[in-house]
């Protein structure tokens, strides 16, 4: 018999007590209040971090603002309980500024090398295009996701129904007995 | 039907017209011996093919009639040369009747017969030559039969032949081919024999046989059969009023010298009558004295039935007989009978018996009309206790039930009468009737109660076949199949079915009641389970069951080959692979079968259909398989279940996913920066 292998049945397990444990547009017990004071966490250290690098690094803090902007669409239409929407495109972001920001303070830390940089397109490509690739992720990676957990449970039933079908060719219908 | 050899090592076909039994004796059923020849059994020449030119000839018994096994046994050992006496016996393939035969191969007389079977009228013997060639060596032989405890009942003239050509010798003829007493004329018949029908007057004592010498003295002392000419009824009831001696002498005159032989031998009472030690006697010159009988009881005033005065009670037992039973009940339940019984005749034994024969009961067939004729047979045997059992048209010994039973089966008649006999208890009555101090009647009671038990039970291998059987010795299986084979051993119950199944006699269970009646009879060690499947509801019981008696026949007799039973079987074999729930096995199985059919073992084929190791993996493998189509239900409805969670789940597992996937790639981004910028 086609039993499912230990591993995937645990992993199918998995997503089925995830899935309970948390369905979308839900947190986790008692999480709603959670999930809005974890959102405003968010929101107050990333307006500590603003207003610090505004006191002692104001071409960072700019450009900062310019890049993180997909971040704040992200926080702004982010309801998930785990922030998994600021979770996901935040890092890219992020990631995408690092190289601009490392410039900034190694040439010239100015407001003007902040301005050059957002003149060019290519600057706008890679901050947004890192956060839309982290937006596209949220995204794509459900469906992917769901394409291929129906696949594997269609290819369970068809074992079974295989098997249920075997079995009744050699042992006749008193197996359902 | 054609008859063919069988593969049977006692018999072979022989070349001409002669059939071979048991490798010794050819048969010639073109050379008959009309001389030989009994009533029941056609006499022809047969050879001893391990001495030539010896004198013998074998009887070809009447299938019809069951010939006497117990009879045959007993002078095979007996080997007197007083009587014919078997030299070989058995069943042989006797083309003339198109059918198997018991053949009873004799030593033939060198004299003649006394008489022609039907020569009423005989030249008169003078008294010393009938003393010394009859007389005596009839004792003689009487003698040495009832060292054996068997009864000739057979002796009348044309039954007897001499042992030598002068004519000197007298020897007793055939007592084996036909039930005992079968074709005594009712003259030659004690009243208790006379009273019965011939075929059931049972193998009674020697006494019988000491009677019919007393007889055969008279007849061949006058030349004439006694009594010729008169109807039977009138000599018995003669028999009855006067007594034997009287009706029979009549009114001829007696020599002196015979007179206390013949007084002796026709006393009516068995107890008084002359045994063979006052013969032996008598014929040494001692002079004997007559013991005179008890007289029976007579009624100063007689009881009228059908306008005949009846003064003893065994007349009244005669004369309430030939009534129907419902009359004949009527009269008893009338107050006329009680009150001659009781204080008319005074007898105080049948006054006891009569108040028994009212209070027995039993639970049988013919409801009220079989009760009243059960009433009227128990109150004939209060009144005349010798007598046979008379139950509305059957009379019988109560050691002919037997006979009675087997000549009804073997005829085709009713068998109604002797269910009946059985099922009212009538032999026992009878023998409670009696009186008698010996353990005898006792032993008969027992015997006749497990008759009874057998007779009620209706599982094959018990019934009326089985009574037949267990009262008939030597009575060979009746079953329609094999019956033109004569089995009368269980070493030819195979072959013979063989036979029956080859010319297509049998197209569907070669063992039926008779067959398997006749196997546990004759079978200790068949086991009665296996007869019982035989009437299963289960076609595959059926045949398995079947299979295995045939096959513990052939383990135990052989033959090595039954190709026709091997394909019955293998036709019938169906169901009983179908028993088996996995297709798969059910496949193999048939397709073993074709190899397991041509070692034509049945033994190999009972145990390849009816293996329990295969049916108990079969059983185990069919319950693995049912708890896993259930698990695939299970599995079934799960998949279901996940499909429709699938939504929620999986955008869940999709957001993580891509949190994880975004960690992994800012990680990747963020090191490749740092080390391309020369931060690192």
């Amino acid at each position: 018999m086609a039993r499912p292998p230990p591993a995937r049945a645990a992993a199918m397990k998995g997503a089925a007590a995830k899935g309970k444990a948390a369905p979308a547009g839900q947190g986790r017990p008692g999480t709603p209040v959670a999930g809005k004071s974890g959102k405003n966490a968010t929101l107050m250290l990333a307006i500590v971090v603003l207003l610090v690098l505004a006191l002692f690094e104001r071409p960072v803090c700019m450009l900062l603002v310019f890049a993180l902007v997909p971040t704040m669409l992200a926080w702004l239409v982010d309801n998930t309980s785990g922030q998994s929407l600021i979770r996901t495109v935040a890092p890219l972001n992020l990631a995408s500024v690092l190289p601009f920001a490392i410039k900034l303070w190694h040439e010239h830390n100015s407001l003007d090398q902040v301005f050059a940089f957002m003149s060019g397109s290519t600057t706008w490509v890679a901050l947004y295009g890192a956060a839309a690739f982290g937006w596209m992720l949220y995204y794509l990676a459900p469906a992917v996701i769901t394409t291929v957990l129906e696949r594997r449970i269609e290819k369970l039933r068809d074992a079974a129904a295989d098997r249920q079908k075997a079995l009744k060719d050699e042992w006749g219908d008193d197996v359902e007995k | 039907m054609s008859v063919q050899p069988q593969a049977n090592p006692s018999m072979s076909a022989t070349s001409g017209a002669a059939v071979r039994l048991k490798d010794r004796f050819d048969i010639h059923y073109d050379k008959p011996l009309p001389g030989l020849r009994s009533p029941s059994a056609a006499a022809f020449v047969a050879e001893d093919v391990k001495t030539p030119g010896s004198r013998h000839f074998a009887m070809i018994c009447d299938p019809k009639m069951p010939p006497r096994m117990e009879a045959i046994r007993k002078l095979q050992l007996l080997k007197s040369y007083g009587v014919l006496t078997p030299v070989e016996v058995g069943a042989v393939d006797w083309a003339p009747a198109n059918r198997r035969m018991f053949a009873i191969v004799c030593e033939q007389p060198l004299g003649e017969r006394l008489a022609g079977p039907t020569d009423n009228a005989i030249t008169p013997w003078g008294e010393e030559a009938l003393v010394a060639h009859i007389v005596a060596p009839i004792v003689q032989t009487l003698l040495d039969l009832d060292r054996e405890l068997l009864p000739h009942r057979g002796i009348r003239p044309g039954n007897i032949f001499f042992r030598d050509a002068n004519r000197r010798v007298a020897m007793l003829g055939d007592c084996m081919t036909s039930p005992p007493g079968l074709y005594q004329s009712v003259v030659y018949e004690t009243i208790e024999g006379a009273l019965a029908q011939s075929h059931t007057r049972g193998a009674g004592a020697p006494a019988q046989d000491l009677y019919a010498l007393g007889v055969l003295v008279l007849h061949l002392l006058f030349g004439k059969l006694p009594c010729a000419g008169q109807p039977e009824e009138k000599i018995v009831e003669d028999k009855i009023k006067r007594g034997s001696f009287y009706t029979l002498v009549s009114e001829q005159r007696v020599p002196a010298g015979l007179s206390e032989l013949l007084r002796g031998l026709l006393v009516d009472d068995p107890q008084a009558r002359w045994r063979l030690g006052d013969i032996q006697m008598w014929l040494d010159g001692r002079r004997m004295t007559i013991k005179q009988p008890v007289p029976a009881i007579r009624a100063p005033r007689g009881f009228e039935v059908d306008g005949e005065e009846c003064e003893t009670a065994r007349h009244l037992a005669l004369a309430l007989d030939s009534q129907q039973p419902e009359v004949a009940s009527r009269m008893i339940r009338g107050p006329n009978f009680e009150t001659w019984i009781t204080r008319t005749l005074g007898d105080k034994q049948v006054v006891e018996a009569i108040n028994m024969a009212f209070s027995a009961r039993s639970e049988s067939a013919g409801g009220a009309a079989g009760q009243n004729a059960q009433m009227v047979s128990r109150v004939l045997m209060a009144l005349d206790p010798p007598a046979p059992i008379r139950y509305r048209d059957a009379a019988t010994a109560v050691d002919g039930v037997g006979s009675l039973l087997a000549v009804t089966m073997l005829t085709g008649g009713d068998l109604t009468l002797p269910t009946e006999i059985l099922q009212a208890r009538l032999p026992q009555f009878w023998c409670q009737r009696q009186g008698s101090t010996k353990g005898e009647d006792q032993a008969t009671i027992r015997f006749f109660d497990k008759m009874l038990r057998f007779l009620d039970d209706k599982r094959p291998g018990y019934g009326i076949e089985r009574v037949a059987y267990e009262m008939t010795p030597g009575l060979h299986c009746l079953s329609p199949f094999v019956e033109s084979r004569f089995v009368e051993h269980m070493r030819d119950m195979l072959p013979a079915i063989e036979f029956a199944v080859q010319a297509k006699t049998v197209d569907v269970s070669p063992v039926d009641r008779h067959i398997a009646a006749f196997m546990a009879t004759y079978e200790n060690n068949v086991d009665e389970g296996l007869l019982y499947t035989l009437i299963s509801s289960d076609p595959a019981a059926r045949v398995l069951g079947t299979l295995q008696l045939l096959a513990y026949l052939q383990e135990t007799y052989g033959p090595p080959q039954v190709p026709a039973l091997m394909q019955l079987f293998g036709q019938q074999a169906k169901p009983v692979i179908e028993r088996f729930r996995s297709r798969y096995t059910r496949t193999r199985m048939q397709a073993g079968l074709t190899a397991i059919l041509k070692e034509s073992s049945l033994r190999k084929l009972a145990d390849y259909l009816d293996s329990a190791d295969e049916q108990r993996k079969d059983a185990q493998r069919f319950q693995r398989a049912r708890l896993e189509y259930q698990q695939t239900i299970k599995q079934m409805e799960k998949a279901v279940q996940q499909t429709q969670e699938l939504g929620g789940s999986a955008k869940l597992a999709g957001h993580s996913v891509a949190v994880k996937i975004a960690s992994l790639i800012s990680s990747a981004i963020v090191g490749v920066t740092l080390f391309a910028m020369g931060v690192l």
